[in-house]
């Protein structure tokens, strides 16, 4: 029998209303300092990641000539490198490859993610090989999240080499366990509601309940959390860097742009790595604030 | 006899996003030393309210907007918190439903009651814990000595519910607050506990507030009842005439869905899903089978409508009369 | 009485350890299969001849099947033999074993600190929800999870070594002039004190600060969230407000909440503790630590598989420690617990 039996109940999709829900969030928005800042923070490190590395002032990746490290000045706004490299221009530019690896790994771990907890909570509980596969999930889930965190990405890395693709992967295989318990969580609550009962009257697989009407019902825990993880993956990506297990020399890299300026801020060439810490720091906080935003506009406790 | 407590025009309000909501409107009720005074309405009609507000325990989003709340000629609104803090648990006490919630879960019972007695008295720890096994052994708790070491978790919701009212009669209470008694326990159980609790009120003089949703309760318990919709007093009677003929069509409601529901108490009736109140005139009119035009205008006043009753309805006269078949 | 139930628990949780212990080796036998090439060309060199990679493949007993591999692997780690690290020429157990004190004592004030700051600005912050403190905590708290510590570090740097002269600059555990004190429990703060090493205890003080320093500003922010939130959820309790309707004093009903959000607030320590050994690797690097994080980025950057691997199974079993010594804490606190 096909799901599309109108005689069944809706899956209730949050379909109902769009424009309502669209004015709700400008309202919402609109009354929110903290997520406004946040939107605009994202979306600047957005539109650099796609226009940065062409609208700097001079190249990002070659030294220029004359006398390296000279402070911030009307010709050089955040100075120049040990390397007589302009800091600005290499700043605007590191979100191509900061966003690039941050982006695609959250996507990976989202996709994957969703799909392992999906599994794991609707098949938990049940009996046979979908309940051993759901008890494997979250014993692999568990033992991943055994080892620190920025060991276990640099052991990854360190394993496999350095360079972007493993640093994406890395990322997303860290990240995998974190969207695996939100998902579960969700879908836990998700498969008690009627509808499931009813789509398993209606002669549908279990498989196609889970994925086709459980799952976008369960997607909204997991969606709140891209930003904050994104603004972590840049962290992580940019930590790597900074110890040279992540995005080599000389691309720019807020990380690996610190690391070029660790020494000079011994000496007091302060402007090395104040800069570009100090972006790093307001795009994470950036996407913290559009996270945290975002979860008290879905919570159904906040909403009324 | 004088009354003890004494609520004038009491207004309480619940701050929401879209503006303040009145959950008590002008609220005046006495109580009498040593008198049973039962409240009884739906959920949502403002009882817990009322008596968190007794106690001064509301706190935001919840406000007191106006009116007094008179103790013993004390205004407690007035009350600097040192002072207030005294007569909570001192003269005033209260019990609660869900007793086993309301018992810190960490800590060993004797410890609590320890604590309760220790806020309000100078006590040595051997003295306290004397008179703590004293308390439990007057609540009917068996084994007081062994039970002393007791975790909540440990014992029965009976059980804690004895804890809750060997706190609550620990001092010399002039007035007892019991809110919803015998929620969440089986009808033996909350009739011993019920029992004891107006033995125990009996014989300290102290006067009973007894807020429940159950009318037998209140019937058996209670030598006055007073009965709350929407944040007011619609109608506040001795006992015997209340249920020999109530003066409010919703207190005819309320007896009705009780007569319903006899036999199968526990299973309680639920009439939330009924209209909301209305926000003009008197706000039981979308539910009221004896409603006319005038009850449109405004909300009618309590009045006096026989000796020691009083009734907030404008055809109480009428119903009294038994002239109208709400 | 108690501590015959604390034993008992104690013992059936430890029996969880060796499976979890059995998982998390496989994992890094997994991980250290991931490594691009063969290993054996590590050890013969690109231009060996055929026999002689056979002969060292038999050697480093890679021609048998993989699960005959995962017994021998787990037989010498058994043993404690982790192999030689290829840029020390040291065992790697004898490595760690001079590097671990390093890391301990940076982790170990950076958790004591933030427990001694966080959790009273947690508490604090949840009885008194306005104010200036509050709205300050409360930026403290979104900016400080943002901030990357090893650039908080070098401005740190920057500002009290390099302006201010007021720290010391970034040389490692103690000042390269001064003696190490006698080695007894591997800190050096300790041993000095124990041994009455005034300057020892002086300098290596003075090396501590910036990096603690940074380490508490970044991750303090964790205790004193989730303090603060534990004591609002606890404030706003049944029991609580009973507590208050009872008469009680305040400073009762706070340490009612108190006692009741130490479960959350132990774990979000355990936590922290588990986060820091991550984070202490980023600032051990820029203070030439010196410490097992250090040991682990100059693996990865040198290639020292061995070392490497050694570093990421130690991370793992410290984990289980400390998630192991919360599971217990929680037990001595709430009674509930079967």
């Amino acid at each position: 029998m096909s799901s599309d039996n109108p005689s069944l109940p809706a899956t209730p999709l949050p379909r109902v209303g769009q424009q309502t829900a669209w004015r709700d969030f400008l309202s919402f928005t609109r009354q929110r300092g903290g997520f406004q800042l946040g939107l605009a923070i994202v979306a600047l490190s957005l539109g650099l990641a796609v226009f940065g590395p062409h609208i700097g002032p001079y190249p990002t990746e070659t030294a220029l000539p004359g006398m390296p490290l000279q402070p911030p000045s009307w010709r050089h706004w955040m100075g120049t490198d040990v390397s007589n490299m302009d800091i600005f221009s290499r700043v605007i530019a590191a979100p191509r490859i900061d966003l690039t690896i941050a982006l695609v790994s959250t996507a990976i771990a989202f996709a994957g993610g969703v799909a392992l907890g999906v599994i794991s909570g609707f098949f938990g509980g049940g009996r046979g090989v979908p309940k051993l596969l759901s008890e494997g999930i979250m014993r692999a889930a568990d033992i991943i999240q055994a080892f620190p965190v920025f060991i276990f990405a640099l052991a990854l890395v360190g394993f496999r080499g350095p360079g972007t693709e493993n640093v994406i992967a890395a990322l997303a295989f860290l990240n995998i366990p974190y969207f695996l318990r939100i998902t579960r969580g969700a879908v836990l609550q998700v498969r008690e509601r009627p509808f499931v009962e009813a789509q398993r009257c209606a002669g549908n697989s279990e498989w196609r309940i889970a994925f086709v009407h459980v799952m976008p019902n369960a997607l909204t825990p997991p969606l709140a959390n891209i930003s904050p993880t994104i603004g972590f993956s840049i962290l992580l990506t940019s930590g790597l860097s900074f110890v040279g297990a992540g995005v080599p020399v000389p691309t720019p890299e807020w990380g690996s742009m610190i690391a070029i300026g660790a020494p000079n801020m011994m000496t007091g060439q302060w402007w090395t790595a104040l800069f570009p810490g100090l972006v790093l720091g307001i795009v994470i906080l950036g996407y913290a604030l559009v996270g945290d935003g975002l979860k008290e506009f879905l919570d159904p406790v906040n909403k009324r | 006899m004088a009354p003890i407590l004494e609520l004038r025009e009491l207004s309480v309000s619940y701050e929401t996003q879209g503006g303040a909501r009145a959950v008590l409107s002008k609220l005046s009720l006495d109580v009498s030393a040593g008198e049973a005074l039962g409240i009884v309405g739906e959920s949502g009609s403002g009882k817990t309210v009322l008596v968190r507000s007794i106690l001064g325990l509301l706190d935001p989003p919840f406000r007191t907007d106006h009116g007094t709340v008179v103790f013993e000629g004390r205004d407690l609104r007035q009350l600097d918190e040192q002072s207030f803090r005294q007569l909570r648990g001192g003269s005033i006490a209260l019990t609660t439903p869900e007793p086993r919630k309301h018992l810190n879960p960490l800590i060993s019972i004797g410890r609590q009651i320890v604590n309760v007695l220790r806020a309000h008295q100078t006590l040595a720890e051997q003295a306290a814990r004397t008179r703590t096994i004293e308390l439990l052994r007057a609540v009917g708790i068996p084994d007081p000595e062994r039970r002393l070491a007791a975790y909540p978790h440990e014992l029965s919701g009976g059980m804690c519910q004895r804890v809750i009212i060997a706190m609550a009669l620990a001092h010399q209470t002039k007035l007892l607050l019991v809110d919803e008694p015998t929620a969440g326990l089986d009808v033996t159980i909350s009739r011993q506990i019920l029992d004891l609790m107006h033995e125990l009120a009996v014989s300290h003089g102290t006067a009973l507030m007894l807020v429940s949703r159950d009318l037998g309760v209140v019937a058996h318990y209670c030598r006055r009842v007073a009965v709350m919709y929407d944040g007011r007093i619609v109608e506040d009677a001795p006992v015997e005439a209340f249920f020999a003929g109530p003066a409010h069509p919703y207190s005819r409601q309320l007896l009705r869905a009780a007569a319903a529901s006899r036999g199968k108490r526990g299973a309680e009736k639920r009439v939330d899903a009924l209209a909301e109140p209305a926000r003009t005139g008197c706000p039981f009119r979308p539910r009221c089978p004896v409603a006319v035009a005038a009850c449109a205008t405004a909300v009618p006043a309590l009045q006096q409508v026989a000796a020691g009753r009083r009734a907030r309805c404008l055809r109480a006269e009428a119903l009294l009369r038994q002239e109208l078949a709400a | 009485m108690s501590s015959v139930r604390l034993l008992k628990y104690a013992s059936r949780r430890l029996a969880l350890l060796p499976v979890q212990l059995l998982l998390v080796s496989l994992i890094v036998f997994v991980l250290v299969r991931q490594m691009p090439g063969d290993p054996t060309f590590l050890y013969t060199g690109p231009f060996a001849t055929t026999e002689r990679v056979a002969e060292v493949r038999k050697q480093l007993g890679l021609d048998e099947p993989t699960y005959v591999q995962y017994v021998r692997y787990l037989e010498r780690i058994a043993y404690g033999d982790f192999g030689l690290s290829m840029r020390t020429s040291q065992p790697v157990v004898a490595d760690l074993r001079q590097r671990l004190p390093a890391t301990m004592e940076l982790i170990l004030y950076a958790v004591v600190f933030s427990v001694l700051i966080g959790v009273p600005l947690g508490v604090y912050t949840a009885i008194r929800s306005k104010g200036a403190l509050n709205r300050g905590v409360f930026v403290y708290g979104m900016t400080s999870g943002a901030l990357p510590d090893f650039w908080f570090a070098l401005v740190a740097i920057f500002i009290f070594f390099y302006k201010l002269h007021w720290l010391p600059g970034p040389i490692g555990r103690i000042d390269l002039l001064i003696s190490k004190p006698q080695n007894i429990s591997g800190l050096y703060t300790v041993d000095a004190l124990l041994t009455g090493n005034w300057p020892a205890l002086a300098s290596a003080s003075g090396q501590l600060v910036l990096p603690v320093a940074t380490l508490v500003f970044i991750y303090m922010s964790l205790v004193l969230k989730n303090t603060r939130s534990a004591m609002e959820d606890m404030l706003r309790s049944e029991f609580v407000t009973y507590a208050r309707a009872a008469g009680l004093p305040r400073l009762m009903q706070w340490r009612y909440a108190l006692r009741n959000a130490m479960p959350p607030i132990i774990t979000v320590t355990g936590i922290l503790t588990w986060f820091l050994l991550g984070g202490a690797v980023l600032v051990e690097t820029v203070f030439a630590w010196g410490g097992l994080g250090q040991y682990a980025v100059q693996s990865v950057v040198n290639s020292d598989y061995a070392a490497l691997q050694a570093v990421v199974l130690f991370s793992a079993v410290f984990t289980m420690v400390i998630f192991l010594l919360v599971d217990l804490a929680y037990f001595l606190i709430d009674p509930r617990i079967k």
